[in-house]
C-alpha cells in the first residue's frame, strides 16, 4: 500500500520539486515497485485530467464602474477638504466662544449677577397677575424707578453707593448706574415724590417670597442690604432691583416684540410693561428706555458674538455632515 | 485578451493607485479570465464565482494601497482566494443553495464548451464526452475539503507553481506540497469511477502521457 509520504513524493516528483537525491531514490524504487509505479501513473492521469479542464469564459466583464469603485477616486480630495473645513469651523467656534467669554464679561456673568432678578420677577409677577391694582403701580414704577436708580447713583445716597461697591446683586446695577451717568439727567424728572412709593409698593409684595433672592445681595453686601430687606423704607435700595423685575418680566410676553421695533430687550420690556399698564404710564415709559441702555448694552455687545457662535456651530455641523456623507458614498 | 509586459503592468498599477479607474479596469480585463476561472473551480458554480470575482476586484481596487510591488497576479489571486472563502462560507450558511452548487451544473459555463481544448477538432460525441468529463472532474473537486481544493485548483487547473500558490494562499511551501499530494490522492480515487464512464477521452489523454 502506498503511504501518504510516498504520495507526497510522487506528487512532488510530478511537479519536479524533488532534489536530485530524492529523485534518484524514488526512481530506483519505482523500477522495482509495481504498486508504486501504478500509483504514480494514476496520479499523473489525475493531474492531466485536471489540466484538461477547459478555461471557462467569464459571464461578463468585471471592470468597475465609478459607483463600484466607491469613495476612492472622486471623493477623496473632497472628503479631505470637507474634513479640514469642518476642523477649521470647529476651531473657530471654540475661539468665538472663548472670545465671547473673555471680551464681554457682562453677558458671561450675567446669569450669575442676574440671578436675583428672575427671582424678583417671579415675585413681582405673581402679584402683578394676582392683584390687578398692583399692575398700574408696576407700570408706573419702571418709569420712575430707573430714574430714581440713576438719580440715586448720582445723588449718592450712601446706601446705594455702598451697595454698588460691595457687589453681589448690586454689582450689575452699580455698573449700570455708574456707566449711565448720562441717562440720569434725562430721567432726573421725578426722583422725588414718586420714588419712595414705587419702591415701597414693589418691595412689599416682594418681601414675603423675596428672602431667597434678596438674601443673595445680603450675603455679599452687608448691613445696608440687610436693612433693605428688613425695612422697605430704605427706598432706593429695593427699588433698584425692582425695576428690573418689571422690565425683565414683560420680555417673556410674546406680544412685546411685535409692538416694539426697538432692538434692546430691556427697552422692549419697559414699553411692554407700560403697554400692559394704563395708557397714562406709557408716556414716561418711552423716556425710560434711554435711561436703561446700560443693561441693554450687554445683549447688544453679546449679539455679534452669539450670532458668530451660532453661525459657526451651524457651519461645523453642515460641513461635518457633508464630509460624513461623501465618505459613506 | 490583452497582454501587458511586467513594466506596463506596474505602470498601470501605479496609475490605479493614484485613483485612475481606467488604468485599473485595464488590469481587470487582463486578469479577469484567470480570476473568474479560479473562483469558478474553487466554488464550483458560475453565479457565485462571478460574485466572488467581482467582489475580489472591488476589494482589490479599494486595497490597492496595500500592494507593495512583487507579482501583481499573486497579490490579486490572494484577494480572489479570500473572496472565494467568503463565498463558500456564505453558501454553507444556505444549505439549499450549497447542495445545488455541489451537484453538477450542466447549464454552467462549461456547457458552452468554450474551453482550451475546444479549439481542437472534435466530433459532437467527443464534445459531449469532454463536457461530461469536465463536469465529473469538477464534481470530484467539489467533494474535496475547501483548503485542499484551493491548492489543487491552483496547481493543476491554473498551473501555478508552489511559490505562487504559497504567495496566493499564505501557506508555507511545505503545507502547499502536502496538501496538494493529499488532494491528488483523493482526486485519484474519485476519478477512478469516472474513468470507466468516460474511457475514450481519458485514455486518449493517457496515450499522450509524458
Amino acid at each position: 500500500m502506498t503511504s501518504p509520504q510516498d504520495f507526497e513524493r510522487l506528487s512532488a516528483y510530478l511537479d519536479h520539486q524533488l532534489s536530485p537525491k530524492e529523485k534518484a531514490g524514488l526512481e530506483a524504487r519505482l523500477a522495482h515497485d509495481a504498486e508504486l509505479e501504478t500509483a504514480l501513473d494514476e496520479m499523473r492521469q489525475t493531474v492531466r485530467a485536471l489540466r484538461s479542464l477547459p478555461v471557462v469564459k467569464p459571464p461578463r466583464n468585471f471592470t468597475l464602474s465609478p459607483q463600484q469603485a466607491g469613495v476612492r477616486a472622486p471623493s477623496r480630495p473632497v472628503f479631505g477638504a470637507l474634513r479640514l473645513a469642518t476642523a477649521v469651523a470647529a476651531a473657530g467656534l471654540v475661539l468665538a466662544f472663548v472670545g465671547n467669554l473673555v471680551t464681554s464679561p457682562a453677558p458671561g456673568f450675567r446669569p450669575l449677577a442676574a440671578a436675583p432678578v428672575p427671582m424678583v420677577v417671579s415675585r413681582s409677577s405673581a402679584p402683578a397677575t394676582a392683584l390687578p391694582p398692583s399692575l398700574p403701580v408696576a407700570a408706573a414704577a419702571p418709569t420712575e424707578v430707573p430714574a430714581q436708580a440713576a438719580a440715586v447713583a448720582q445723588n449718592a445716597g450712601p446706601t446705594t453707593e455702598d451697595m454698588t461697591h460691595q457687589g453681589g446683586a448690586g454689582g450689575p446695577l452699580a455698573t449700570e448706574a455708574a456707566g449711565k451717568g448720562a441717562p440720569a439727567p434725562a430721567l432726573g424728572a421725578a426722583p422725588g415724590g414718586g420714588t419712595p412709593q414705587a419702591g415701597l409698593t414693589f418691595a412689599s409684595p416682594a418681601q414675603p417670597s423675596a428672602s431667597g433672592a434678596i438674601s443673595a445681595p445680603v450675603e455679599t453686601s452687608q448691613p445696608q442690604a440687610l436693612m433693605a430687606l428688613a425695612a422697605p423704607t430704605t427706598t432706593t435700595v429695593p427699588a433698584v432691583p425692582v425695576p428690573r423685575t418689571a422690565i425683565t418680566e414683560p420680555v417673556t410676553a410674546p406680544e412685546a416684540y411685535p409692538a416694539l421695533g426697538s432692538s434692546t430687550a430691556e427697552s422692549e420690556a419697559l414699553t411692554i410693561s407700560a403697554g400692559q399698564a394704563p395708557a397714562s404710564s406709557a408716556a414716561p415709559a418711552v423716556e425710560v428706555p434711554s435711561a436703561l441702555p446700560p443693561e441693554a448694552l450687554s445683549p447688544l455687545s453679546g449679539l455679534p458674538w452669539r450670532a458668530l457662535e451660532i453661525g459657526l456651530a451651524a457651519l461645523t455641523l453642515i460641513l461635518g455632515a457633508a464630509a460624513w456623507l461623501t465618505r459613506r458614498r | 485578451m490583452v497582454s501587458f509586459s511586467p513594466m506596463d503592468e506596474l505602470a498601470l498599477v501605479r496609475e490605479a493607485q493614484r485613483g485612475d479607474l481606467d488604468a485599473f479596469n485595464r488590469l481587470v480585463m487582463e486578469h479577469q479570465t484567470q480570476v473568474y476561472n479560479l473562483a469558478y473551480r474553487i466554488i464550483g458554480e458560475g453565479d457565485s464565482a462571478a460574485d466572488a470575482a467581482q467582489e475580489a476586484f472591488i476589494s482589490a481596487y479599494r486595497h490597492l494601497g496595500t500592494y507593495r510591488g512583487g507579482s501583481f497576479k499573486a497579490w490579486l489571486l490572494r484577494i480572489v482566494t479570500n473572496a472565494c472563502y467568503d463565498e463558500l462560507r456564505r453558501r454553507k450558511r444556505r444549505p439549499v443553495a450549497s447542495l445545488e452548487a455541489l451537484s453538477v451544473t450542466p447549464e454552467g459555463p462549461e456547457a458552452e464548451g468554450d474551453g482550451l481544448l475546444a479549439s481542437r477538432e472534435e466530433s459532437p460525441v467527443e464534445r459531449v464526452e469532454r463536457k461530461e468529463l469536465a463536469q465529473a472532474i469538477q464534481s470530484c473537486l467539489n467533494d474535496l475539503p475547501d483548503e485542499m481544493r484551493v491548492v489543487a485548483v491552483m496547481a493543476d487547473v491554473q498551473n501555478l507553481d508552489y511559490a505562487e500558490i504559497s504567495a496566493a494562499t499564505g501557506l508555507a511551501l511545505g503545507t502547499v506540497k502536502s496538501r496538494l499530494s493529499r488532494a491528488r490522492a483523493r482526486l485519484r480515487q474519485c476519478l477512478q469511477g469516472v474513468r470507466e464512464l468516460l474511457p475514450a477521452i481519458y485514455r486518449l489523454e493517457e496515450e499522450n502521457k509524458v
